[in-house]
């Protein structure tokens, strides 16, 4: 079940896995309405603790029991969505969707689509996922659910829509003035930087760089970006200023346990 | 990308536990596109071929470093009856690093059948070996083989008659250490082909260094903590002599690194040719050639500030195969490499004024290639639609590697794209690149002189493999052009930093015949171009290495050769074999 991208397309994951032995036991229910399993709360409270491994024995259980719950797939695929077993996850999600029952996290369904279709090279789905989950999305909308969608974008080369995107996603982060979600958002600040470099707006870029170097001083990513800028800009001084950030970092993130191989 | 993953990631039970009750709806449907009709396709042509050769490059399973790279193969037209053979330099184990089975030499008969000339070619090497380069070192009409070692380099002269001698003492060349690729380009504007050597780290295989560790799982050590080497450029005297480059010379004082890889073409615009070196782990170099004719070399390194040591993050990456298009048409070459799992392959794009960014997400290529430890790649049309599309083989470095354990096989599958709308799309309905292998390098070549490139791959203690490619080459157009230079004034005879430029209609598309190879191989002095639908003649302008040009017409499923004299260029044609 660890299946990541393999020697068939990351499509043909999904398509494999949703005709699998294990799977081909899911019958439809004929309504929407089934008796629960009060395992998925349980499962439910496991995660929330933190007991990954325990979770995913539990839900594999009842997802094995109970193939007809949507909520048990739904689940499973969380469970393969956070092993980064994306494609893989992605089939469960579709069973989950399929069944068209109605539970607690049911229209969150699309957001967690929507990132493993992304992961699994599927983009086109992946707009559609997203686009879905942001046109339902009770207010306020989730930051990263912007930035996917400006992820989408900018690998379509739309940059425009992109840096729209990745701005919404900004916008909502600050406005939250949760630090944690201030921060998880600095890869917004960073990626709309990518975004206005390719659209030659480097200034504006740079700005956008400063303040996820602000946001997340140990960035390495960030830092780099910034030297790039300013290279780019002609700007020696600062370049040669951010580059030696960069390669501090650098130097830093090197893992002494990693000497030895890679 | 190995960062972009890092930074771009979700945690997905986060926001469950956070989700309010709602109302459940039906979502969309999430089928994807239907996937392309089929076009590429390959098939495999070694039972046939007369290649019955298991390389040898230290024991399986790997346990030193010194064991995972494998034995690069090199296309010589040795014979000079227009095709081209192929010469594997094989490698040797731990136990003797000087006397391993034996290099082999493969005569090109036509129709893809080959024929072990080996005994009567007067090649006697037997050391461990790695890359191979081609080139006619002494202009005179024959290509020459420079072959990277484990242990001192070998030069070997081919001396017209079939047969090759080893000129290694009297030509200056010879350096002990690692050498692993090697590339010749006219690198000082003189007019012969001088020599850069890649070399990656200080080993010894009687002291080896003890297991490393790698996701938890024990592994082979290196190339991290092990002493990385310095590339080396030999200049050509053009008297059948090299010097070495040492201190205070332009390409003497070249930062240690662990170098792979080599391509030498114009990556900055100038019309020189420059040295991107492919560095394991650690940032790739770029030696931008500032030289001008008649004056001292002089080269600087860029590689940082071209963007091309590192991916769209800053973080350095393995760099093992090296493919080059043009795959946004603005003529200028953009750079494809391979890297290490867990990590994606990179597509540098070319922004103008030496600079590139990272485009690999834009292009497709980025998260389809985590599980695949790349290596030899090569841009061709294999499909003769008039774009190029990409191949690149791959297999583990680490016996332990699993899905489970590294995300990774130790066997794995070709990746082939297809090039559609300038996003690769992967190609995954051909069975024959669909095996799992442990590939290593591989050449990309017209073999059988029908008009397709085929392709010659080695797989790590494994066979060669030859595989056909099966396109219909009557429907669909191509040229193969092959440029020749008989002045007096080169011994460049092959061009090596020509430019052409091809044109049909609105149809454009450029090649470079540039110094260096897919990995550990060399790029065949042929270049190939597919058709677009209904392209009939092409034209064609060269841009020679001196900076002259020359214009020609070329017929669609063609074999030009182009050849400069000098007072003239002449253009012959020959049809396909079939």
């Amino acid at each position: 079940m660890f299946l990541l991208l393999g020697p068939v397309s990351c499509t043909d994951d999904a398509r494999d896995a949703s005709v699998n032995g294990e799977r081909s036991q899911v019958v439809p229910p004929s309504s929407r309405n089934v008796a629960g399993d009060d395992r998925i709360e349980v499962g439910r409270k496991l995660l929330k603790a933190g007991r990954y491994p325990e979770a995913a024995v539990l839900f594999e259980t009842v997802v094995a029991q109970r193939p007809d719950l949507a909520r048990a797939n739904f689940y499973k695929g969380l469970i393969l969505q956070n092993q980064k077993a994306h494609s893989n996850a992605l089939g469960w999600y579709e069973v989950a969707r399929d069944l068209e029952q109605d539970f607690p996290e049911r229209d969150l369904l699309p957001y967690y689509m929507a990132w493993c279709a992304y992961y699994s090279g599927r983009p086109q789905d992946a707009r559609l996922e997203i686009d879905q989950f942001l046109g339902r999305s009770p207010s306020p909308p989730r930051a990263d659910a912007h930035f996917l969608k400006g992820l989408i974008l900018f690998d379509a080369d739309e940059l425009e829509e992109a840096q729209v995107a990745f701005a919404s996603a900004i916008e909502i982060a600050e406005a939250s003035a949760d630090p944690e979600q201030m921060q998880d958002m600095t890869r917004a600040w960073v990626r709309q930087a990518d975004v206005l470099m390719r659209l030659g707006r480097n200034q504006q870029a740079l700005g956008s760089i400063d303040r996820a170097v602000e946001l997340s001083p140990g960035l390495q990513e960030a830092w780099f970006r910034k030297y790039t800028i300013h290279s780019r800009l002609g700007e020696e001084a600062a370049a040669d200023e951010a580059r030696a950030r960069w390669q501090e970092l650098r130097s830093e993130l090197l893992d002494p346990a990693s000497g030895g191989s890679r | 990308m190995r960062s972009a993953s890092r930074s771009d990631r979700v945690t997905p039970v986060l926001l469950v536990l956070l989700a309010a009750g709602c109302d459940g709806r039906t979502g969309p449907g999430s089928g994807s596109d239907d996937p392309p009709a089929p076009s590429i396709s390959f098939s495999d042509a070694t039972a046939a071929s007369g290649i019955d050769l298991v390389t040898v490059s230290g024991a399986t399973p790997s346990t030193q470093i010194l064991e995972v790279k494998g034995g690069g193969i090199a296309l010589v037209d040795f014979d000079r009856d227009g095709d081209r053979d192929l010469f594997v330099p094989n490698g040797a184990t731990l136990e003797d690093t000087e006397r391993g089975p034996g290099a082999r030499l493969f005569r090109n008969d036509g129709g893809l059948s080959f024929t072990d000339v080996t005994a009567n070619s007067g090649i006697q090497h037997r050391r461990w070996s790695y890359g191979v380069a081609v080139g006619d070192v002494d202009g005179d009409g024959h290509e020459d083989l420079y072959v990277a070692c484990f242990g001192p380099d070998v030069l070997l002269r081919n001396l017209g008659d079939g047969t090759f001698e080893d000129v290694t003492g009297p030509s200056g060349l010879g350096a002990e250490g690692w050498s692993t690729s090697a590339a010749f380009s006219d690198l000082d504007l003189d007019g012969d082909l001088d020599l850069f050597v890649t070399r990656y780290l200080d080993f010894d295989p009687r002291d080896p260094p003890p297991p490393a560790q790698f996701k938890g799982i024990e592994v082979l050590n290196g190339p991290r903590g092990l002493e990385p080497l310095a590339d080396r450029f030999y200049e050509n005297l053009g008297d059948g002599t090299f010097r070495l480059h040492g201190p205070g010379d332009p390409l003497g004082d070249l930062e240690p690194s662990y170098g792979l890889n080599v391509a030498i073409l114009d990556f900055t615009g100038d019309g020189r040719p420059d040295v991107l070196v492919g560095n394991d782990s650690l940032a790739n170099h770029l030696y931008r050639n500032d030289s001008m004719p008649g004056e001292p070399m002089a080269f600087t390194e860029v590689g940082l500030s071209s963007g091309l040591a590192h991916d769209l993050n800053g973080y350095t990456q393995a760099t093992m195969g090296i493919a080059i298009a043009d795959v946004n048409a603005d003529s200028r070459p953009d750079v494809f490499s391979s890297n290490f799992s867990s990590d994606s392959n990179t597509m540098h794009v070319s922004a103008g004024d030496g600079i590139y960014d990272d485009r690999t997400r834009q292009y497709g290529l980025a998260l389809v290639s985590r599980p695949y430890l790349g290596w030899a790649s090569g841009f061709f049309d294999f499909d003769h639609d008039g774009d190029e599309d990409l191949m690149v083989m791959n297999g583990h470095v680490y016996p332990q590697a699993t899905r489970a354990s590294m995300d990774s096989d130790y066997a794995q599958s070709i990746l082939m794209f297809s090039n559609q709308d300038a996003r690769f799309t992967p190609v995954y309905d051909c069975p024959v690149l669909g095996e799992p292998h442990r590939d290593r390098s591989a050449v990309f070549d017209d073999l059988d002189g029908d008009g397709d490139i085929d392709v010659v791959v080695s797989e790590l203690n494994g066979p060669v493999r030859v595989l056909e490619n099966r396109v219909d080459g009557s429907d669909r157009g191509w040229v193969t052009i092959e440029l020749v230079d008989e002045r007096d004034s080169t011994d460049n005879r092959h061009a090596v930093g020509a430019m052409l430029q091809l044109r049909a209609g609105d149809w454009e598309a450029v090649r470079w015949c540039a110094g260096g190879g897919p990995f550990q191989s060399n790029w065949a002095p042929l270049l190939h171009a597919g058709l677009p639908a209904g392209v009939e003649r092409v034209e064609v302008t060269v841009r020679w290495p001196d900076g002259a040009s020359s214009e020609h017409a070329i017929p669609a499923r063609n074999r030009a050769v182009i050849k400069r004299t000098e007072r003239s260029f002449e253009t012959t044609l020959r049809a396909a074999d079939r």
